[in-house]
């Protein structure tokens, strides 16, 4: 799994909407174990937040979604967090 | 407050700051790069929009100084108002990016996850440029979470993830996967 991603602009993304010269973008994506802040405190507490309407919805029962949030908090599991993409630009002069 | 469709994460919810100080620990240093890559030091003037608990717009606001400022906006600025105190070069401004545009005139323009939820994602950002001085910088830093649905070792955390997103792209109008969309370059995964 790469731990660096770069990307590069396209002609129909929002940031070509918008009047900004010289668009450049790097993704981030860090992988991280178990019981990191990343894993167990944003992630582990994003889920949680969602648990209600999540199961409701019925596409996981309640064990798989206990289970995700115990395997964020296990420092033997390597979690592979999403990508933040950075994009910058110039606003013409 | 929610302002936003769908946003989920208020401050009262007494996990909150633990919760984004878990993203800032991981996406701060980056951040930082990226920032001073594009030039902000003392002086600057800074524009944080979205600023949640903070991290950012505090670290802003003691490298412009001297002489530069760093105004930080949110739905709530809680978070924002008790560590302002601190920051001379810091202004907090409680503003909706959904409903109004921003002050103008700034040197670096900077959101984080942030685009993701707003059902105008064009219109936001058009409104971040026009907040930029000709020659000032546009930095978004947006999350995609397609590196999260195939790979890791919890099958549990996956299949969990993909449900949440599932059901917050039902529900609001957040796009998970915006951090490649902002740049044209999708293709859905799931």
């Amino acid at each position: 799994v790469p731990d660096r991603l770069r990307v590069w602009p396209a002609r129909d993304g929002d940031l070509a909407a918008v009047d900004l010269a010289d668009v450049q973008a790097e993704g981030r994506c860090p992988v991280v174990r178990g019981g990191t802040p990343l894993a167990a405190d944003f992630l582990r507490l994003t889920a949680q937040k969602l648990r209600e309407p999540v199961l409701a919805a019925g596409d996981v029962t309640a064990a798989e979604f206990d289970q995700a949030l115990a395997d964020l908090q296990d420092p033997n599991i390597t979690v592979v967090a999403p990508m933040t993409v950075a994009a910058w630009g110039m606003r013409p002069c | 407050l929610a302002v936003v469709k769908g946003y989920e994460y208020e401050h009262a919810w007494e996990m909150e700051r633990v919760r984004l100080a878990g993203l800032e620990s991981a996406l701060d240093p980056g951040t930082r790069e990226h920032l001073a890559r594009l030039g902000v030091g003392p002086g600057t003037r800074c524009l944080e929009v979205g600023a949640g608990g903070g991290s950012v717009a505090f670290w802003l606001a003691g490298r412009v100084a001297p002489g530069g400022v760093v105004v930080a906006t949110d739905l709530e600025t809680d978070f924002l108002e008790s560590a302002a105190p601190g920051y001379p070069t810091l202004e907090v401004l409680t503003h909706d990016i959904t409903a109004a545009d921003l002050p103008s005139g700034f040197d670096v323009v900077h959101a984080r996850w942030l685009v993701e939820w707003l059902p105008d994602k064009r219109l936001a950002l058009g409104r971040m440029v026009s907040a930029l001085r000709p020659g000032g910088m546009l930095l978004i830093e947006e999350p995609d979470f397609v590196t999260i649905y195939g790979s890791g070792d919890s099958v549990a955390v996956r299949r969990v993830f993909i449900a949440a997103m599932r059901h917050l792209e039902s529900t609001c109008p957040i796009d998970c996967e915006y951090g490649r969309r902002a740049m044209g370059i999708w293709q859905r995964w799931t």
